[in-house]
């Protein structure tokens, strides 16, 4: 009666001393966190860079509309759409400190994308693709103020995608 | 004729071309135009419609003819919203052309001038207009480079919808105005503003350095306005740069373009660019110019050459001692490239001090190495060492990898410690305790290891055990460490003396102890469980050894099951009896002579007794199968029967009286069928003399009638049976008999007692009541009378085992 007690407290004292194995976790979910994380921050480090007044407000959010602005989070295909907007936004403003930033959205789509597939999920179609062409053909002078608007979008947009991140797990 | 000759062209000229280059304007006074162009310059078309919408989808579109002109003003078009603009020309003979190419304008804020080229110290006006009818230009606000807020006093509103600036810029370069609208604290923005560029050359601070003593390559950074848009250019001359330099600020040249190269990832934001594939020893021109600005808005250029501006690499395999004589040698190996001369500098710092000690420098030395005179020896010194060009402009390199210097102690110390001595004598037990107190810490053997405390000769070897088993303790390491003693004394320095010390890594102890502990916790707890295992693993198999009626059987042979079972009709399965139930009674009446040892006999006073049972008692149950006695009749010869036969015989008083009854206490105590045991002394049936000697039991001994002879049924007839046998052939001692009684109400332990005085009776009755006999002299006068009707009995079935008499 006592020998398999015994037994037993011998082994879980010899199992005290094997560390433990942890419990396997959603890696997307994670990649994308750390990634929207360095993407808020690269953000907020080169929009220091420009010093602009603090009272200064670039692009009301009624006005630019081909630039989103609080878009409301639904699904791995809506994420999607909106992150290929930013990414276009900022493949055409001048090389400098945004184009890490550009590098990293791209990384970022990429794992996206790859759950997307995997999920079958379609994707889709970009919408205001003329009206976005128009607005950065125009303002490709103003590559300044166009970055800052499009970083500052971008950078809502992320903060929004960390509080939402089980959207990741439905089209 | 010529009217003729008119319309035959245009007819075969077809219909006009649509327009091209659609773009619009903003006056000052606010008004958009429109405007457009012919394809052709000797265009015939004299009519224009202008459609627009903003929403080109719904085809809801405005539409505005204009005759004799290209352009139109659109002064209805709201702000924020992205109108589609389209125009056609109708020709001469009212052929219309198809729709121009679609334009599209989305109408916020414009600038006029949107761009500005400007001199050092002109004042610049701006006019902004709001196409948005809800800002007004009185609530203008315009910012300097998004930073500084324009005094107001340098606004003028033109009209509800236009506001101006007029600016002063002072230095050549880049700066953009935004005119924004106040909302509350805040400036509401967009994303249009208008550039300035100021033409000359400003600074940037270029700096250029080739890093690591990678010569070919050398990486620059400057200082730029967050706003411009620069990019990095630079030309190669094969003069020195100070000539280049000065020839070049005496004259001014135009840029040979063809020379100038572009550093590739140096465009745009950036404020760094590395060149590569560099001449060491050319000269580079090197500047900045603001895109848009057409080449005159451009920084102050550097001349570098690179072989001045080379970071070399830090010197290498560093090696420091502290020597005997209060030095510290130090030597390194520099870095190949450059080849030119270099100087050194070197720092150092005691391993003993705090951590906010402060390192000593040494500077300049012009040779890999250097000896510096240190305040004391015995001490161990970090050391770092960089170098750079020793003759012309150049970079320090990094400090290199830092290297604790090694103590020299090719012989002991010339001078020892300070210390202090205190002396304690001990007059009783004639012991003198010396203490010293040293003041700083001191070595004791050629290690680098430095020691707390050092061992003092006194002439006794235990001293010297002791004291290293104290350093041992209180070092810092773990597995074995070599100790060297250098005994002083009196008359001078004594054999040095070699020590080896271990420390086991106090870790690893702790978990050999656990596992051991453990280990021994397993082990005992499987000694202690033995026999739980054994309950668990060992089925409850009946030893037939301990059965006496299989006594002497070989079940591996098949003879031995068919002697078992012989009748084909089977045997009588009959059940145990009951407690309750009561069996025939035997009595066995023995003749005074002695019997003999023959089978035939022993059946007949078998039979006999059998007879006599069946007539003499009448106390068989109704139910009751004399499984006993059907034994005893049936299993006439032991051949015959696998049973074997009943043969029963008195108890006769024993020689043992002590054994008899340990015997009997473990024979009650035990059932007949039980494990198979390695104490087969504990199991049932086994006792000395288990075994019935027949003859013995017909009084071999006249003295003693009652002897008998019995042997283990276990032990003795499996093993040692010979043994007894020839034991008792040969001291003719006569073991005693048991009954198994399995009556509850009494003990055979109590009867063993009593056994005895069964010895001084001359008749050998044998009762299947065993108890009258066992229960004393009056019990044991036993005849056919005194037949028990109450106590039934389990009988074993013994065996008749031919035994010589002795």
């Amino acid at each position: 009666m006592y020998f398999p007690a015994l037994l037993y407290l011998c082994i879980l004292s010899m199992l005290s001393l094997v560390h433990g194995i942890p419990i396997r976790q959603d890696n997307l979910k994670n990649l994308v966190k750390l990634q929207a994380k360095t993407i808020i921050l690269r953000i907020k480090d080169h929009n220091e860079k420009l010093k602009l007044s603090p009272k200064v407000v670039i692009g009301d959010p009624e006005l630019y509309p081909e630039v989103p602005a609080n878009k409301p989070i639904q699904g791995l295909r809506s994420i999607m759409d909106t992150l290929n907007t930013f990414q276009k936004v900022l493949q055409k403003l001048p090389n400098g400190h945004a184009s890490q930033i550009c590098n990293d959205l791209s990384t970022l789509l990429g794992h996206l994308k790859e759950r997307m597939t995997s999920m079958r999920c379609t994707p889709k179609e970009p919408a205001n693709g003329r009206s976005l062409d128009t607005l950065l053909e125009k303002n490709a002078t103003h590559p300044v103020t166009l970055g800052y608007l499009v970083l500052d979008r971008l950078k809502e947009f992320m903060q929004k995608l960390i509080n939402n991140l089980d959207q990741l797990k439905s089209c | 004729m010529l009217v003729l000759l008119v319309n035959f062209i245009t007819i075969s000229r077809g219909r006009p071309d649509p327009p091209v280059n659609l773009h619009y304007n903003v006056t000052a006074e606010g008004e958009v135009l429109f405007k457009w162009s012919d394809t052709q310059p000797d265009s015939d078309a004299i009519n224009y419609e202008i459609r627009y919408s903003s929403n080109s989808s719904l085809q809801q579109w405005e539409m505005v003819k204009v005759k004799g002109r290209s352009w139109v003003p659109l002064n209805d078009l709201s702000s924020g919203i992205r109108y589609m603009v389209q125009v056609r020309c109708q020709s001469y003979f009212h052929y219309w052309s198809e729709w121009s190419q679609p334009f599209y304008l989305t109408l916020d804020v414009s600038y006029i001038p949107a761009e500005v080229f400007t001199t050092p110290g002109s004042k610049v006006t701006v006019y902004a207009v709001f196409h948005n009818r809800s800002w007004s230009a009185s609530k203008a606000v315009w910012m300097l480079n998004g930073q500084v807020k324009i005094p107001e006093s340098q606004y003028r509103v033109i009209n509800e919808q236009v506001s101006s600036v007029t600016v002063t810029v002072d230095e050549p370069g880049f700066d953009t105005l935004m005119c924004c609208h106040q909302w509350g604290e805040r400036f509401k923005c967009i994303i249009a503003y208008a550039k300035i560029y100021t033409e000359g050359m400003f600074n940037a601070d270029i700096t250029c350095q080739s890093k690591n003593s990678v010569v070919d390559t050398m990486s620059c950074e400057w200082n730029k306005s967050a706003w411009a848009q620069v990019r990095l250019l630079y030309r190669q001359y094969t003069s020195m740069c100070e000539t280049i330099s000065e020839i070049e600020s005496n004259e001014e040249n135009e840029e040979n373009m063809s020379l100038v190269k572009e550093c590739p990832s140096g465009a745009g934001d950036h404020r760094e660019c590395t060149l590569r594939n560099l001449s060491l020893f050319s000269c580079y021109k090197i500047w900045l110019e603001v895109e848009g600005g057409r080449g005159k808005v451009r920084s102050f250029p550097v001349y570098v050459a690179p072989i001045d501006h080379v970071k070399p690499s830090p010197p290498s395999v560093l090696e420091a001692t502290t020597m005997p004589n209060k030095t510290l040698s130090v030597s390194w190996r520099r870095p190949h490239l450059p080849v030119y001369d270099m100087q050194y500098e070197l720092r150092f710092v005691d391993l003993r001090g705090m951590a906010n000690t402060q390192w000593k420098v040494i500077s300049p030395l012009l040779e890999t190495q250097a000896e510096i005179q240190l305040e004391e020896s015995c001490v161990q010194f970090k050391v770092e060492v960089r170098c750079r060009r020793l003759n012309g402009t150049g970079y320090w390199s990094d400090w290199s990898m830092s290297y604790t210097s090694a103590v020299y102690n090719r012989k002991a110390p010339e001078m020892g410690p300070d210390f202090w001595r205190i002396i304690q004598e001990d007059t009783a037990r004639g012991v003198t305790n010396v203490t010293l107190i040293f003041k700083d810490d001191v070595y004791v053997h050629s290690t680098q290891l430095q020691m707390l405390a050092v061992c003092i000769f006194l002439g006794a070897c235990y001293l010297i055990i002791q004291c290293l088993s104290h350093l041992s303790s209180n070092g810092r390491f773990y597995g074995s460490e070599e100790f060297t003693l250098y005994p002083v004394f009196v008359d001078g320095e004594g054999e040095p003396v070699r020590y080896t010390a271990t420390r086991g890594d106090p870790a690893a102890y702790i978990l050999l102890l656990i596992i051991a502990f453990l280990s021994v916790v397993l082990f005992v707890t499987l000694l202690m469980s033995q026999n739980q295992m054994r309950k668990l693993m060992w089925k409850d198999v009946p030893n037939p050894n301990n059965c006496s009626w299989a006594k002497g059987m070989d079940f591996r042979q098949i003879d031995t099951m068919e002697s078992l079972f012989p009748h084909s009709e089977g045997l009588t399965a009959c059940p145990l009896l009951l407690v309750s139930e009561s069996i025939c009674e035997v009595e066995i009446i023995e003749k005074p002579h002695p019997v003999t040892l023959e089978h035939e006999k022993d059946k007949v006073l078998m039979y006999n007794s059998g007879d006599k049972t069946t007539t003499g008692s009448a106390v068989l149950a109704d139910s009751s199968e004399p499984l006993s006695l059907e034994a005893s009749t049936a299993a006439a010869t032991p051949e015959t029967s696998g049973q074997s036969s009943v043969t029963y015989s008195t108890v006769l008083l024993s020689d043992q009286p002590s054994l008899l009854r340990k015997q009997q206490e473990s024979l009650s105590s035990s059932s007949d069928e039980g494990n198979f045991s390695a104490n087969n002394s504990d199991i049932s049936g086994s006792f000395p003399g288990g075994l019935w000697d027949l003859e013995n039991h017909v009084c071999p001994d006249s003295a003693n009638p009652r002897h008998s002879s019995s042997y283990n049924s276990v032990e003795e007839f499996s093993e040692t049976s010979d043994q007894d046998y020839e034991a008792s052939e040969s001291t003719g001692v006569a073991k005693d008999l048991y009954y198994l009684d399995v009556n509850e109400e009494e003990k055979d332990e109590e009867e063993i007692e009593e056994t005895q005085g069964e010895h001084e009776k001359k008749e050998i009755v044998m009762r299947v009541d065993a108890r009258p006999l066992l229960e004393g002299k009056n019990s044991t006068s036993v005849n056919s009378n005194n037949v028990s009707h109450s106590i039934p009995l389990y009988l074993p079935q013994f065996r008749t085992e031919s035994i010589n008499p002795p």
